[in-house]
């Protein structure tokens, strides 16, 4: 939701004047990111997730007066969520305690401003490398995120990509090399041990 | 490696994001729309308000008077009539602000808020106060918002938008985008994966996330999410659209003329129609339909009325060809 023409406030002001648009795209860029911040602290639980998300989202709804652009929308949002999930673990008596990179304060930082470099000293397994990708991408713009899943898990080819964005082939290599730049800036601001795992 | 390949490696290893089903964000979708429209129409409220309460100290200031004689009314409360019920086959349900409730007969008037459900086997045609008409197929459920946008959550709503201006800004929502009329007659159609628009008269046009795509009379456009729509050529008569004919508004027949009675029955089914012979014309705009087609559709409408005038008709693809009768 950054990097976006609009800003994050912006989109919160049209929404509170009542343009229907904003909401649609408020909805469609906020839902499945949080949706995946919920399944990943509930044992991937997808009706627990899908509850959890939509009691966040309007929650967030009904608060959106008080978000004041300080922090990105999604990071604003992951807040309602949090307390959700905590919630939910609380009706459901559930034991389950899941350690998240990003429910560390400084990876929140680093999610929030993609620009800290402080290093993260252990090494990250496999699982915990995914689960940062994937929360890494939906921190970029979705066009972006989009594009490189497009390009490295389906494969399709650069023209193709351009045509779903509506693009030309040399402006969605540009953007493909945009959205490279902005997913190794923030993944090396959150676990900068990936140098030496992939070097 | 290359710097380039180690990310493409990374969101390889990352594989594809999980997704929310369909459903679980359709539902998730419909309750934040309802608390957005919520706040939104408290914010509207606490608006006038301040403007009422501004208006009324500039009143006082000027003349106590004047003050009492001139207080504006309150803004007027959330959940105003906008709509009737006009026509069902079976029953259907009704959620408003006194709860879920059953509706069994026709006349009910239906206010901004109201969610209806047609359960299987039920359909149902709601008259909206700026002489639209929606036809509800079974199976699908709706919430008005106002005069001008209604939430279609699932199944299929049949908008006619009769007379009105190119430019109202009449909206269908739906989890996958929202459907504005261009002065037409549309189908809107959720199914479990993609959104379906099929364009019977005039234009309509799709916005989802700030892109806007249309389409035109006899197309078709089916939405489903991360692809673009896919466009075919559709028929705008037949079998596909006869469910809209079950539930037309009667023709008022009484004391009526042929001429508009074929156009009402035209526009029901999607099609245009002819004399056989131009020279009938003037015949046939004298005669005075008598009588009440209440329970029929345009089709048996079609197949009462004319004998009793001496004309018969029969189809040719999309064309109703009038004759005199033998």
């Amino acid at each position: 939701m950054r990097d976006e023409p609009e800003t994050d406030l912006e989109l919160v002001r049209r929404m509170l004047a009542g343009d229907e648009t904003a909401f649609e795209r408020f909805f469609d860029a906020a839902y499945p990111p949080l949706y995946r911040f919920a399944l990943m602290r509930l044992q991937s639980d997808r009706d627990a997730a899908g509850e959890v998300t939509q009691a966040a989202i309007c929650k967030a709804i009904g608060k959106l007066h008080t978000f004041r652009g300080e922090a990105a929308l999604l990071t604003w949002l992951c807040t309602f969520c949090r307390h959700e999930v905590y919630a939910w673990r609380k009706r459901h008596d559930s034991r389950l305690q899941v350690e998240l990179l990003e429910d560390d304060p400084e990876i929140r930082a680093a999610l929030e401003s993609l620009r800290v470099t402080e290093d993260v000293e252990s090494a990250l397994d496999r699982a915990r490398v995914a689960s940062l990708v994937q929360r890494v991408l939906d921190h970029l713009p979705s066009h972006y995120a989009s594009a490189l899943e497009w390009k490295y898990i389906d494969e399709i080819p650069v023209q193709e990509i351009g045509s779903r964005l509506g693009l030309g082939a040399k402006a969605a290599e540009s953007l493909l090399t945009r959205a490279r730049r902005a997913f190794r800036d923030a993944f090396q601001a959150m676990a900068p041990a990936w140098r030496e795992l992939h070097s | 490696m290359k710097s380039d390949d180690r990310v493409g490696h990374l969101v390889k290893l990352a594989g594809r994001r999980p997704m929310p089903d369909s459903a679980q964000m359709s539902s998730a979708r419909a309750a934040a729309r309802a608390e957005w429209a919520r706040i939104v129409e408290r914010r509207a409220w606490r608006v006038s308000l301040w403007r009422l309460t501004g208006a009324a100290l500039a009143i006082v200031t000027l003349s106590s008077a004047i003050w009492f004689g001139l207080r504006p009314s309150p803004a007027p409360p959330p959940g105003i009539e906008i709509a009737t019920l006009q026509t069902m086959t079976g029953s259907l349900f009704v959620t408003g602000s006194e709860g879920r409730r059953p509706v069994t007969q026709t006349g009910v008037r239906l206010r901004s808020g109201d969610r209806i459900e047609t359960p299987e086997g039920s359909r149902a045609a709601v008259s909206m106060d700026r002489d639209i008409s929606l036809r509800l197929d079974w199976s699908t459920s709706v919430i008005l918002h106002g005069a001008d946008r209604l939430t279609l959550e699932r199944g299929a709503v049949y908008v006619d938008a009769g007379t009105l201006p190119r430019d109202f800004p009449l909206r269908v929502s739906t989890s996958f985008g929202s459907v504005h009329h261009v002065g037409t007659q549309f189908e809107v159609r959720l199914h479990d994966d993609a959104l379906g628009v099929r364009v019977r008269e005039g234009a309509i046009a799709i916005e989802r996330a700030g892109t806007r795509w249309t389409a035109r009379a006899g197309e078709r456009l089916l939405l489903a999410r991360n692809r673009p729509p896919e466009r075919q050529a559709i028929a705008t008569y037949g079998s596909d659209w006869s469910w809209i004919g079950e539930l037309a508004r009667p023709f008022p027949l009484e004391g009526a003329a042929v001429p508009r009675f074929l156009d009402w029955a035209s526009r029901e089914l999607g099609v245009r129609w002819d004399y056989a012979n131009p020279a009938m014309r003037h015949h046939v705009e004298e005669i005075v339909l008598h009588g009440s087609l209440e329970g029929l559709t345009p089709e048996e409408a079609l197949a009462a009325v004319l004998p009793t005038c001496g004309l018969a008709f029969h189809r040719e693809g999309e064309r109703i060809v009038i004759s005199a009768a033998r």
